[in-house]
C-alpha cells in the first residue's frame, strides 16, 4: 500500500501517509493506553519506503497532546525517518503548535534536540 | 496527604464522585464510568436513567453562576450491593418547602398509586406549575422502588439541597442506605477540595472514560490545565498498565482535588514488589532535581526507551516533574499487596 490512512479517534490522532505527495501528516491528540501497537503500522509505513527512490519527506505534526509512551514510538518515527536518509531519502519536520500552547511547543523543541532531522516551528 | 479518610470505602465496590459544572457532555461520561461496573448487571439501564434523572432535576431546580452555568455535587456509590445516587446543588432558599412537598407526596404513594399519578400528569401537564410532582421524579421513585431521600441545609437565601436515590441491586441487600451518609461523605469531600474522585475498577474503558472526564474539566489550552490533565493522564495510565490484577480486577482509587490553588492528582493501587521496585528507582532519579536536570534526564531516558520494543517509556513522572509538578510516593503493605499512594502537586 502506497498510502496510511487512519481516522482520528478521541485517543488517537488522524494519520495521513501519502508516497504520491510525499507527505506525513499526524494531527489531533496522541493518548492510547497501548501507543505500541498504534504506532506499529506507522513506523511500519516508513520502513517500506525503503529502496523506493523518494528523494524526499515532509512530515507535519499538529498534535496538541501526547502521553509518555506516544512520545517514544514518535521519536522511534523520527529515527526511522532518519534511517532513511542513508538511502537517499532526506525528511524534515514541520511541528505544529498553537499559540497559547507552550506544552505542545516545548514538546517539538526537546524532539528537535533530539533527533538530527531539520524541524520547523509552525504556529497554527 | 489528605484528610478524608479511605478507609471509609474499603467495602465500597465503586464510588465515583464529581464536583463542577452539570452539563451533558460530564454526565454522559459520568454514567459511562457506572455502566462499566459489572456488578450493576440486569440494573445498568434502570441505574444510567436514574443518574440522567438526578442530572436534569439539577439543571431544572439549580441556581446558575455568574457565569450562568449550573455547578452541582455528583456521586453514585455501590456498596453493599446497593447503588445510591446522590446530588448536591444549591436552590432558592423559598423553593425548599414547594420541593418538599412534592417529595412527600411522591413518596407517599403505592407502587400502582404512581402509575396512575405518573399518567395524571402525563395527560395534564398543567398540575406540575400548580406543585404536582414532574414526569421525571415520579419516574425516578418510580425505578427506584424506594423513597427518594432529600435533606436541606438553609443559608439565608441559597438552600443547599441534597437528593438521594438508592436501588438494590440484590433481592437479598439492604433496601436503601441513608442520606445522611451521603451528606457527610459530600462535606468531607468539599472540605478536601475534591473534584473528582473514583474508586473501583481500573479497566482499559474506565481509565479512558476517567482521562475524558479530566479533559472535559481541563479543557483550556493554557500550562496549567495542560500540565494537570498530563499528570492524571500519565498517572491513571500508569495504574491501568502496572497494577495487579486481583479476581479479574485492578482495584485503585483515582482523585483530583483543589486547595488554595494547590492542585493534587492522586491514584492509589496494588502492585507487586518488582513494580515497586522500579517505581521506587524512577522517584529517586528524579527527587532534588533542577528543571534543566530533568529535562536532559528526560531525554536520556526517551532515547534510551526507543532501544526497547516495551510500550512503557519510563518517562511519565520525569516529564510531569519536569514542568513543576512535585511528586510523592508512599508504599503499605497490605493484604491486598502492596499500596501504592502516588501523588502529583501542582501550584498555580
Amino acid at each position: 500500500m502506497s498510502n496510511l490512512t487512519i481516522t482520528n479517534t478521541e485517543f488517537t490522532p488522524e494519520v495521513n501517509f501519502s508516497f504520491e505527495n510525499k507527505t506525513l501528516l499526524l494531527e489531533g491528540k496522541s493518548m492510547p493506553e497501548d501507543a505500541r501497537l498504534f504506532y506499529k503500522p506507522l513506523l511500519h509505513w516508513i520502513s517500506e519506503q525503503e529502496g523506493k527512490n523518494i528523494d524526499k519527506l515532509e512530515f507535519t505534526v499538529n498534535l496538541s497532546y501526547l502521553n509518555s509512551s506516544s512520545s517514544k514510538q514518535l521519536l522511534k518515527l523520527f529515527y526511522a525517518l532518519e534511517d532513511l536518509e542513508e538511502t537517499g531519502t532526506k525528511s524534515k519536520v514541520i511541528w505544529q503548535y498553537e499559540k497559547s500552547d507552550a506544552m505542545t511547543k516545548e514538546k517539538g523543541e526537546e524532539f528537535d534536540e533530539m533527533v538530527e532531522l531539520p524541524f520547523s516551528f509552525l504556529e497554527v | 496527604m489528605t484528610n478524608f479518610d479511605l478507609n471509609n470505602f474499603d467495602d465500597t465496590q465503586m464510588s465515583l464522585w464529581y464536583k463542577g459544572l452539570m452539563q451533558d457532555s460530564i454526565t454522559e461520561r459520568l454514567i459511562d464510568i457506572v455502566e462499566a461496573d459489572q456488578s450493576i448487571g440486569k440494573s445498568k439501564k434502570k441505574i444510567s436513567f436514574l443518574m440522567a434523572e438526578s442530572f436534569q432535576n439539577i439543571v431544572r431546580h439549580g441556581l446558575k453562576d455568574k457565569e450562568n452555568t449550573i455547578p452541582g455535587f455528583f456521586g453514585v456509590t455501590n456498596k453493599s450491593d446497593v447503588i445510591s445516587i446522590f446530588s448536591s446543588n444549591q436552590i432558592e432558599q423559598k423553593y425548599g418547602a414547594i420541593l418538599s412537598k412534592k417529595f412527600e407526596h411522591v413518596n407517599s404513594l403505592s407502587k400502582d398509586e404512581l402509575k396512575d399519578y405518573y399518567r395524571q400528569m402525563l395527560n395534564d401537564g398543567s398540575l406540575s406549575d400548580k406543585g404536582g410532582a414532574g414526569l421525571g421524579l415520579i419516574e425516578m421513585a418510580r425505578k427506584s422502588g424506594e423513597p427518594i431521600q432529600y435533606n436541606f441545609e438553609d443559608n439565608g437565601d441559597i438552600s443547599e439541597f441534597a437528593m438521594q436515590i438508592d436501588k438494590s441491586l440484590t433481592k437479598e441487600s439492604a433496601s436503601s442506605v441513608g442520606i445522611n451518609a451521603g451528606v457527610t461523605l459530600y462535606k468531607q469531600f468539599k472540605a478536601n477540595g475534591i473534584l473528582l474522585f473514583f474508586k473501583g475498577d481500573f479497566d482499559k474503558d474506565t481509565t479512558n472514560n476517567v482521562v475524558q472526564m479530566l479533559s472535559e474539566n481541563t479543557e483550556d489550552n493554557d500550562s496549567l490545565s495542560k500540565l494537570i490533565f498530563h499528570a492524571g493522564v500519565e498517572l491513571l495510565q500508569n495504574v491501568t498498565r502496572h497494577s495487579l490484577i486481583q479476581n479479574d480486577k485492578k482495584q485503585g482509587v483515582f482523585y483530583l482535588s483543589k486547595v488554595d490553588g494547590k492542585i493534587t492528582i492522586s491514584t492509589i493501587n496494588y502492585v507487586s514488589s518488582s513494580a515497586k521496585t522500579g517505581l521506587e528507582a524512577n522517584l529517586a532519579k528524579i527527587s532534588d532535581k533542577t528543571k534543566e536536570e530533568l529535562s536532559k534526564l528526560y531525554k536520556t531516558t526517551l532515547r534510551e526507551s526507543t532501544k526497547n520494543d516495551l510500550n512503557n517509556a519510563g518517562v511519565g513522572l520525569i516529564d510531569i516533574a519536569k514542568y513543576g509538578a512535585k511528586i510523592d510516593c508512599s508504599f503499605k503493605d497490605t493484604t491486598l499487596g502492596i499500596q501504592v499512594a502516588l501523588t502529583a502537586t501542582i501550584n498555580q
